[in-house]
């Protein structure tokens, strides 16, 4: 390895990206060019907000809010670290160092050089100066001591990298085998997640709610004074001394609390900080301005060597790949001394199969005709539904339901049960919308994920209308199931009446067709060519961002009519009648009508649009 | 005489590069056409607008009598036709067997007849222990044999092939051009493009070569190799340089 490759390894990179970016178009490279300039920016304003911080409130602060701002920037810096690897992750093919490997290159170099490109990241270009910032803060407004902040900042950065480094080596390793490398981008997606939906669980408990209880209570206590005051079983003077002392009263035990909490939020984060490496640099910190260097020293030691043993162990994953050593989940050849004679009779005879092996049997999922529709639709429907199942971008989307009640659970299990009737069957369609929601890259780029695939469609004899009433039912199983779930979900929280409970059945059908209708528009119009195993658009150029922007934002209004047969029952005042039940069946029969007839004219426009859908969905994905 | 294929005038443009050049191809029916150029001469841009995976620039065409540019009679004439295209047409999440499934239900044919051609073209393709692993896991000769079944499952009058024989091993190779000499033989057509062209030589009964966009010859083999071998006569009309190499002076 000498500078020259060091040069044109690096030139290589700027060039790929250069050359991406052109792909994208003027626009994008417009975009991006701002949000480059935005990063730069940013991580100017960061170095200097962090470095007034330090300098002017830090200057005498308690050594423990030193630890919480660090632990704050870290948690931030990890948190963009985290999204950075998942993108990586999904964009990334299996490890490219076998692009390198027959140059006149060390195999070491090039672990140096793959290591070096991965620091070139939009997260370390923001948080460095935030680092260097509040180092230099703390620097200058406490003294010498906080000079070792500099090796634990660069001793941190190291780990992290080295780390990350290492995991991605092993991941890539384990994704040389292809349906593999699939399951591994969804668990790493999903599990990254839930770590950072973790927040919102903590959301639920609400700890701190016992203050707001205090808060409650004292306003109470106030308006008992004031009751008794107005009918005057106190004096005035009496009013106003008692209230000055539950004021007191208050002001004191809120203040013993706080100093109760933040002990016991001290205490806790150097327990954490002490555990888990990450920490190490917070603690660290908390050392050099307790005026204990040892132990700031004991974590930059600790944390370079995590990052040197990290490095090593990904070179040797590296040195494992390089010599075959991965079988990429492939069974290896049976070794002909310890194959039974009956295995080498087989082999022989060109048979895999084990004598009285079951034959293969047919009418499996692919095979299903559905009832009512043509053939065409059958087919292009349940082969739809196959594939989707396997893919595991769409077992991402199953996880929405997860999600979501993590996220919105709160708000559901917190809400008043004194929730009026007639709202109820409006949280359960509010639902429904979220789930359709999560689908949109779905139904909103339904050839997208089709890939080289779709050229079946475009070469095949179907009417084009089949092919996207096929495309609509395929995903309507998995929609259905998740809306159905989460509307069991409602009605254990807000239990409705029956006859609106029945009524959201057919108004989850109406909303589907009217989201399929949108959708269908959008997936012939601004199809985008998604990556294999991602549900990332590749070299997405911006007008169909922009129309997937605008469609996001027309949606509640084209699901609105769905809710039509629910304000008409709360505008006739007939709560005790089942209208809404009965309009909302009547108005599911008639958006079938509707949508058959809609989607016979789209199938036109799919047909004299499939060649330019193709050109772009079939584009080969980075 | 019937015909397979007529174009007349195709062109496509790719902004101001033209990519197919005022195309009049005729392809009789019951022939094997095969046809030849260098690369990036335009063979599969022609492949593309014949199976309307590519909409022309101007020009006409006739694909079994039917014009495929009007939307009704394209998907008559889609119904009619065989294709491997360059790219393939495959769904990574689906298994070989459930692809093929999936293409007979396409064509609308009865499920028996699905169930038995799919059992004898995976086994012919060698693909039968391979059935149950998703076209993802495929390697890409695998993809090719594949991509060749699902063409030949609904019985085509018209197999459009952009080279069939990349990728593939020398057994299949062999299985599929004698299926393909036998396809011929009932009536059907075959229209190919190969840079094998000893293949070609075997095969054919007629080729067009393309250079730069432009049909430069199209006739029966025989009228084109006048006593000469495809390969000179190819070359000739490819315009290769046969002194190129003697310019690299430093590998002297």
């Amino acid at each position: 390895m000498n500078a020259e490759h060091l040069r044109a390894f690096f030139w290589l990179h700027w060039r790929l990206r250069v050359n991406r970016l052109k792909r994208g178009g003027i626009g994008n490279m417009v975009v991006l060019a701002l949000l480059a300039a935005g990063a730069v920016i940013l991580a100017g304003l960061l170095f200097v907000i962090f470095f007034l911080i330090a300098f002017h409130e830090l200057g005498d602060a308690a050594p423990a809010i030193i630890m919480f701002v660090w632990d704050g920037l870290i948690l931030g810096f990890l948190m963009f670290w985290m999204i950075g690897i998942v993108t990586d992750l999904q964009r990334a093919e299996a490890i490219s160092l076998e692009k390198f490997l027959h140059l006149p290159v060390s195999l070491a170099g090039v672990f140096l050089l793959n290591y070096l490109s991965s620091l070139l990241s939009f997260t370390l270009i923001l948080f460095v100066p935030a680092m260097a910032g509040l180092s230099l803060g703390l620097l200058l407004a406490r003294g010498p001591e906080m000079l070792l902040l500099a090796p634990l900042v660069v001793a941190f950065l190291f780990m992290v990298t080295a780390v990350t480094y290492q995991f991605r080596g092993w991941l890539a390793s384990l994704m040389v085998n292809k349906r593999r490398r699939r399951t591994i981008i969804v668990v790493v997606t999903m599990v990254f997640i839930l770590v950072f939906q973790l927040p919102n669980l903590l959301n639920v408990f609400r700890p701190w709610d016992a203050q707001r209880d205090k808060v409650t209570q004292l306003s109470k206590d106030y308006a008992d004074l004031d009751r008794a005051l107005k009918e005057k079983e106190i004096t005035w003077e009496e009013h106003q001394r008692k209230r000055k002392e539950l004021s007191e009263g208050y002001k004191a035990k809120n203040e013993e609390r706080n100093r109760e909490l933040f002990q016991n939020a001290e205490w806790t984060a150097r327990i954490v900080n002490l555990a888990l490496p990450p920490g190490w640099l917070a603690w660290g910190a908390l050392g050099a301005a307790e005026g204990n260097g040892h132990f700031a020293l004991l974590a930059v030691l600790g944390m370079g060597l995590l990052g040197a043993a990290s490095l090593r162990r990904a070179y040797r994953t590296t040195l494992r790949l390089y010599t075959g050593q991965f079988t990429a989940g492939q069974k290896k050849p049976q070794d002909p001394r310890t194959a039974t004679p009956s295995d080498v009779e087989r082999q022989a005879a060109g048979v895999s199969e084990t004598p009285g092996a079951p034959p293969v049997v047919y009418g499996g999922l692919v095979e299903k005709q559905l009832p009512w529709m043509s053939e065409h639709v059958s087919a292009i429907a349940v082969a739809g539904l196959r594939s989707l199942t396997r893919a595991p971008e769409v077992k991402m989307l199953l996880l929405t339901p997860v999600f979501l009640l993590v996220i919105f659970g709160a708000t559901f299990l917190r809400g008043s049960s004194d929730m009026h009737l007639m709202v109820r069957p409006l949280v359960a369609a509010g639902v429904i919308a979220m789930i359709l929601f999560s689908f949109i890259q779905l139904v909103g780029n339904q050839f997208g994920f089709d890939r080289s695939g779709f050229r079946v469609f475009v070469l095949g004899p179907a009417p084009r209308r089949d092919i996207l009433i096929g495309k609509n039912l395929a995903i309507a199983p998995l929609a259905f199931i998740m809306s159905l779930l989460m509307i069991v979900f409602v009605q254990i929280v807000y239990p409705m009446r029956l006859d609106h409970l029945v009524s959201v059945l057919p108004m989850m059908v109406s909303m589907y067709l009217l989201f399929c209708l949108m959708g269908n528009c959008l997936s012939i119009l601004a199809p985008m060519p998604i990556a294999a195993g991602t549900l990332k658009p590749s070299n997405s150029r911006m007008l169909p961002i922009l129309l997937n922007f605008a469609f996001l934002l027309a949606m509640p209004v084209a699901l609105s009519p769905a809710l039509l047969p629910l304000g008409l029952e709360v505008w006739f005042e007939a709560e005790t009648l089942p209208v809404c039940l009965v309009l909302s069946v009547a108005e599911c029969a008639g958006l079938v009508f509707l949508y058959r007839w809609i989607v016979g004219w789209q199938g036109v426009w799919l047909q004299s649009s499939e060649q330019r859908i193709l050109e772009i969905v079939a584009a080969k994905a980075e | 005489m019937t015909l397979a294929i007529a174009t007349h005038n195709l062109t496509r443009y790719f902004d101001s590069f033209c990519a197919v050049d005022n195309v009049n191809l005729t392809v009789e029916r019951g022939t094997f056409y095969g046809f030849l150029g260098p690369n990036g001469a335009g063979k599969s841009t022609t492949i593309k607008m014949l199976t309307g995976l590519l909409a022309p620039t101007r020009g006409e065409m006739r694909v079994l009598g039917k014009n495929v540019l009007d939307p009704k009679e394209s998907l008559e004439a889609k119904s009619r036709i065989g294709v491997i295209p360059e790219d393939l047409a495959l769904f990574d999440n689906l298994t070989g067997r459930e692809y093929l499934t999936f293409i007979g239900r396409m064509y609308l044919l009865p499920r028996d007849t699905i169930r038995s051609r799919t059992d004898e073209l995976l086994s012919l393709m060698g693909l039968a222990e391979e059935e149950k692993k998703l076209t993802l896991e495929y390697s890409h000769g695998m993809k090719k044999k594949l991509a060749l079944a699902a063409a030949l499952l609904p019985n085509p009058d018209l197999l459009f092939l952009d080279e069939p024989f990349e990728g593939v091993d020398a057994v299949t190779s062999r299985v599929i051009r004698d299926l393909l000499s036998g396809y011929v033989a009932r009536g059907s057509t075959v229209f190919l493009t190969s840079h094998v062209l000893e293949i070609v030589e075997k095969l054919c009964t007629h080729v067009g070569i393309i250079v730069k966009g432009e049909l430069v010859e199209e006739a029966s083999l025989d009228a084109i190799r006048q006593g000469s071998s495809l390969e000179d006569r190819f070359l000739e009309k490819a315009g290769a340089d046969a002194e190129a190499t003697k310019k690299l002076t430093w590998l002297e």
